[in-house]
């Protein structure tokens, strides 16, 4: 076990403390070594790095590149713990959900200075929507609009009852709950957060809890964070969904909520989504329930916003990207939710 | 003294802009940046308006609490324990509660920002109350049409807060639609 780097700000990782834990779970590559580590732009919930790795195969040095995932030094800015979204991925591997291989979880501090955390293959492609969005690739993001709508009726057709998933999802228990089990854990989320009092969330947690679709076609495993940015795709495929750690069980239309208010309909029209979705699940896209859902992810990205600030505010953070997101997403989502119920 | 603090944030998110982001290469480094950067704009932007909003919305709120006591001490709300028990609670503007700027319980104000802001802090918990309120009293199906009479009221100051709140925070906002259509690309 490495100790880690002398030195080394908690809010680095040391190649040579990752490298001697990558060598500790991989034994099966030969010598291998890791090359640069660095931090992924983006993202609120958790810090993501990718480590660049090399090892012998065959007398032929082989590369390859691994994703560490670990909760910000302050601590989880989500009411779901780093293990929850690891387990999804064990779930979902080899499935025809496309995720990436999960290799290794780790609750032990000394490894890299940080815990917990948790290793996966990194999926090749990118997730970048400037990619998408680059002049002339209107048949791509066509294409990748398409792929989209199947995938997400492959996340909403997967068999949870036999997974694992059951084993710490809670599953609702009538059409009622499939909104409210999880309302009420962001709702909790937010009160034990919030920096300051906001009857603009007042209101909207009061309106979404008197108001949950009243009929639900089936409970499904909700992705929960789902849209453009948040799927890989590799000349001109999506190779892997990502960012699970807002995944449940409940009402499938949520995701289209997240899914458009994250653009996805920059790709294809709603319309031509929703047609390929619902002839490749059989499930019908009800979009009275995506209006709710709309508010619900406002009111649900407002929640995470505030452990968010309470970091800034109490000094276990001054980075300006956690002031930025502290600012940037509350009254974004506010205005938005208010727009989307007409208010 | 001059250049004055909006002047000074002009000229820091320039240079952020012009000069240090375009010569980051590595990418979280660049990330960080480019959130310094909608945050000096975001602060000119305080700089600006935040004495003003703070002040229209605080008479606002004083305006809406107003209104609030008189519809619940009128029939039929008149009838709920938890409507008349939010309008026993002195509201921070009450002018019987002496600074009519400061709310129960703040320490003394340490500068004019300052005490709009604990002012305004201190309306804002008022106004969750009075929410908090009409959602139980809204249990009784007697009091439900007039409770969301209530409800439109509010949520048409909460309207106008959330515009004067956009407004300044509008610059930190990320985007994930394509540039043209929201002005700037993801995660930028």
């Amino acid at each position: 076990m490495a100790a880690v780097t002398e030195g080394a700000s908690p809010t680095q990782l040391s190649p040579e403390a990752v490298q001697t834990y990558l060598q500790h779970v991989l034994p099966e590559l030969d010598d291998l070594a890791v090359g640069r580590v660095w931090r992924n732009v983006g993202g609120m919930s958790r810090e993501t790095w990718f480590a660049d790795v090399s090892w012998q195969l065959n007398g032929i040095r082989t590369k390859g590149r691994y994703t560490i995932r670990v909760d910000h030094p302050g601590g989880s800015v989500i009411p779901v713990p780093l293990w929850w979204e690891y387990r999804v991925l064990e779930a979902l591997y080899g499935s025809a959900v496309p995720v990436a291989r999960p290799v290794a979880y780790e609750d032990d501090l000394s490894w890299i200075g940080r815990a917990p955390f948790y290793v996966r293959e990194t999926v090749p492609g990118t997730a970048s929507p400037s990619e998408l969005y680059a002049p002339g690739r209107e048949d791509l993001r066509r294409d990748i609009g398409a792929q989209f709508a199947r995938l997400l009726a492959s996340v909403h057709t997967f068999e949870w009852r036999q997974s694992g998933l059951t084993d710490f999802m809670p599953v609702p228990t009538n059409v009622v709950e499939c909104a409210t089990l999880e309302l009420r854990r962001w709702r909790d989320h937010y009160r034990a957060h919030a920096v300051d009092p906001q009857p603009v969330m007042a209101e909207l947690f009061s309106y979404l809890e008197q108001n949950p679709p009243a009929e639900v076609s089936q409970i499904s495993l909700v992705w929960g964070d789902v849209g453009v940015g948040n799927f890989i795709f590799d000349q001109g495929r999506i190779v892997a969904l990502t960012d699970w750690e807002q995944s449940h069980l409940g009402d499938p239309m949520k995701d289209w909520a997240s899914a458009l208010w994250r653009s996805v309909d920059a790709l294809l029209p709603a319309e031509e989504l929703f047609e390929i979705y619902t002839e490749a699940s059989g499930i019908p896209v009800d979009t009275d329930a995506i209006k709710y859902y709309f508010a619900f992810y406002d009111a649900e990205c407002v929640s995470t916003s505030h452990p968010v600030a309470s970091q800034f505010l109490d000094g276990r953070t001054a980075e300006a990207t956690f002031a930025r997101l502290a600012l940037g997403i509350p009254f974004y989502c506010q205005d938005h939710a208010f727009r989307t119920l007409g208010w | 003294m001059r250049p004055y603090p909006d002047e000074l944030l002009r000229s820091l998110r320039h240079s952020m802009r012009e000069v240090v982001i375009p010569a980051i290469e590595e990418p979280w480094p660049r990330y960080v940046a480019k959130a310094i950067e909608k945050l000096l704009e975001h602060l000119e932007l305080r700089a600006l308006h935040e004495e003003r909003f703070l002040s229209e919305d605080i008479e606002e709120l004083d305006e809406l609490f107003e209104w609030l006591k008189v519809s619940f001490t009128e029939p039929p709300l008149a009838s709920s324990i938890t409507l008349s028990a939010w309008c026993r609670v002195r509201a921070p503007g009450d002018p019987g509660r002496g600074d009519a700027l400061r709310g129960e319980g703040e320490a003394t104000p340490q500068s004019g920002l300052q005490a709009l802001n604990e002012a305004n802090e201190a309306r804002r918990r008022h106004l969750v109350a009075a929410i908090e309120a009409m959602d139980e009293a809204e249990h009784d199906d007697a009091l439900r049409s007039s409770i969301a009479e209530c409800r439109n009221h509010v949520r048409a100051y909460l309207r106008r807060e959330l515009d004067r709140d956009v407004l300044l925070a509008r610059p930190t906002f990320m985007s994930f639609g394509p540039p043209v259509a929201r002005g700037e690309s993801a995660g930028s």
